[in-house]
């Protein structure tokens, strides 16, 4: 008796184990072999977003842009006859918010891949244990410079800029365009500005330009009597402030309130509507960044006029701000992630994904020579390598002019 | 200097706004209410949207004044009769949920991202004083917080409605002995702790934007003003919501942005090491 349980209980750990060895695994299908999250009908795809908090407005956006973009290509018979199932964690815009979300959808949710829509705080923090596993992971949004160093072969970014990339341009424009030859920041504490403050100092200061002062502030802040201040007494010519729209718009407000009236700059991040509905007629000269599409999300003419109307019958009521350089951002890379499945044809495994993901040139989702002609055009290229995963590194300067942003001429 | 002194003051008379309508709350019913945040988001809300409608202050400071006597007279009737045999920390934990239920609340409705509203009365104006430049808002809502804290104050003493809420502050049953209607002082506490926050809400919206979490962001201040200035304190809770408001500005300019709010909470420390009762406070509030 003791013996047939002792048989009985070796049997159930032995069937454990093999269960839970294959559960992580590609099965084979006939002639498919298809990865975790992977079935004849559908591929599941996580996406990791900020919906609450401060980084909502990126969030929301870029939930709109996804859902936009799947909804096209499963309207359209999916890729290679799959749809994408689309499974949504909200990182809450926090670290701890970040690293939950991501677990979820790699441990919980089985997806095949995560498309990365949060902000940096709340993407950072989740990377070791991305690097640490087998989930392939395309960033859209976060522009810290540790998404993609470490260098990992399963992270790869597409249409934001690291700030190792966007810094040396954006100091560019400071100093040559600008002519700033005392120049003060202003930073939040979020984690790509923190990230970039590290790089753009060093860098105004290797074109022998002076910093006049940084001023810091915690994200969310609402005052910066103190900071601004600060910033009057150093006396600069040029004025950067790093943060996220709404923090940008109350500190651009605040300072020219208090009588700052010279040459003021946001990062890239600012160059969203929301920056010139809080700041008002403050905002006339506001010169920011733009690397999210060839068009300004509100040119509606060409291909940009026809993606705002598509979206706008298919989204009727969306949020506050929304569609914004997130939403477009995001759309654009639903689409480099369809392209890369389409072209594992019938291995579709998170090797041969990133494998694919890897060759693509150029890459815009409804131009010419892509899989999905009945997308929009809205994107910038996007090119990868075996050892370089950024895909995009256009930027343009813009300035607020008449309550529109302007290519800077 | 000016600027940043006026600057700082104005942010601390918010503080004390929300401090006030705390304290108010506290010393008559006991209750320590975490939606005062909620409420002042609810008033923020209230004069963005009726400032879309209507121009006229006075009407826009009605109806925000009336979102807050609403919002208070729920939270009267709710923690009153729902919650009459709950503990303490139960009623504390019900005041923290329907915080949490208001801003999701919110959060579905308007989304996080921020709107925009002009100054209440006075639009985006600045003045110079001296060689400063402050928004006439700031001067307004410091003006106004004075104001409001110096008025229940002396209505608190004067008054027989504020000596009988001070009586059931005091002790709630020797004062319903004597004849002072006990639940409508309480209301009465609930609803003026509403308006307070409601103004505040009025206030801070042109200064910050108006989103969910415009409360949450000094709710926490407001407890720290609250706390410098003594839990029973109405006149306190302006005091040290003004002192807390320079701190910070002062302690941005010297240490720096980042740490401002180590700097509060370490001035706060500091004061309830030295001085448990807060600055004005008097005695340690113990409800009876």
């Amino acid at each position: 008796m003791w013996a047939s349980r002792r048989i009985s209980a070796v049997v159930a750990v032995a069937a454990t184990l093999l269960i839970a060895a294959c559960g992580g695994q590609s099965t084979n299908q006939g002639s498919s072999t298809l990865g975790p999250g992977v079935t004849k009908d559908q591929i599941t795809i996580g996406l990791q977003v900020d919906l609450t908090g401060g980084g909502s407005l990126v969030g929301q956006g870029t939930k709109y842009g996804v859902e936009m973009a799947v909804a096209e290509i499963n309207k359209h018979g999916g890729v290679n006859g799959r749809k994408i199932n689309l499974v949504i964690e909200d990182a809450a815009s926090t670290p701890d918010g970040g690293v939950l979300a991501v677990r979820k959808l790699a441990q919980q949710d089985n997806v095949f891949a995560i498309f990365g829509g949060s902000i940096s705080s709340s993407t950072v923090s989740a990377l070791t244990f991305i690097r640490s596993g087998d989930v392939p992971y395309y960033a859209s949004i976060p522009s810290d410079p540790r998404v993609l160093n470490p260098f990992s072969k399963l992270i790869f970014e597409g249409a934001a800029l690291p700030q190792t990339t966007v810094v040396p341009d954006e100091v560019d424009f400071l100093t040559k365009t600008l002519g700033g030859k005392n120049i003060a920041l202003m930073v939040s504490s979020d984690a790509y500005a923190i990230a970039a403050k590290g790089l753009i100092v060093p860098e105004i200061e290797k074109r022998g330009v002076k910093v006049a002062t940084v001023q810091t502030f915690n994200a969310g802040d609402t005052d910066f009597t103190g900071q601004i201040a600060a910033i009057k007494k150093a006396n600069p010519d040029v004025m950067m402030t790093i943060a996220l729209p709404a923090d940008g718009a109350r500190v651009l407000v605040q300072a020219r309130r208090a009588g700052i009236n010279i040459p003021m700059v946001g990062d890239s991040a600012q160059a969203d509507n929301q920056t010139i509905r809080l700041a008002g007629t403050v905002s006339e000269g506001y010169y920011t960044f733009w690397f999210s599409s060839p068009q300004f999300i509100d040119d509606r003419t060409g291909e940009m006029g026809k993606w705002r109307d598509a979206f706008a019958a298919q989204f009727p009521n969306p949020p506050t701000g929304v569609p914004n350089q997130w939403t477009l951002q995001s759309y654009a890379d639903v689409y480099v992630v369809a392209e890369a499945l389409k072209k594992c044809g019938s291995t579709v495994t998170r090797d041969n994904f990133v494998k694919q993901l890897e060759t693509l040139k150029d890459y815009v989702g409804g131009k010419p020579g892509s899989s999905f002609s009945y997308a929009h055009p809205i994107g910038l290229p996007r090119t990868f390598t075996a050892t370089d995963h950024q895909g995009s590194r256009l930027l343009v300067p813009v300035v607020i002019k008449n309550g529109e942003f302007k290519a800077v001429t | 200097m000016i600027s940043l002194v006026i600057g700082g003051m104005a942010n601390g008379a918010i503080y004390g706004l929300v401090a006030l309508g705390i304290v108010l709350i506290f010393r008559t019913t006991g209750v320590v209410n975490f939606a005062q945040s909620e409420f002042l988001m609810a008033g923020a809300y209230a004069y963005l949207l009726v400032s879309l409608v209507q121009s006229n202050s006075l009407v826009q400071l009605v109806i925000v004044a009336a979102v807050g006597v609403a919002l208070g007279m729920v939270f009267f009737l709710v923690i009153r009769y729902l919650f009459k045999q709950a503990e303490e920390l139960q009623v504390l934990i019900a005041t923290l949920a329907m915080s949490i239920i208001l801003l999701n609340l919110a959060r579905v409705v308007f989304t996080d991202t921020p709107s925009r509203v002009s100054g209440w009365v006075f639009g985006d104006r600045t003045v110079a004083i001296g060689s400063s430049i402050v928004t006439v808002n700031s001067l307004l809502v410091l003006a106004g917080g004075l104001t409001v804290a110096f008025v229940i104050h002396f209505w608190l003493r004067f008054t027989d409605t504020g000596r009988a809420m001070r009586a059931v502050a005091e002790n709630r049953q020797h004062a319903a002995l004597s004849g002072i209607p006990v639940s409508r002082m309480l209301a009465i506490s609930w609803i003026l702790g509403g308006i307070m926050a409601a103004l505040g809400g009025l206030l801070l919206a042109p200064a910050v934007g108006v989103y969910p979490n415009v409360g949450q962001d000094v709710l926490f201040k407001g407890f720290v003003a609250a706390t410098l200035g003594g839990f029973d304190s109405v006149f306190g809770a302006m005091v040290g919501g003004v002192l807390l408001g320079v701190i910070e500005v002062l302690g941005v300019v010297f240490v720096g942005g980042d740490v401002k709010d180590v700097i509060s909470f370490g001035v706060l420390l500091l004061v309830l090491l030295a001085r448990p009762t807060g600055l004005l406070g008097r005695m340690a509030v113990r409800r009876t």
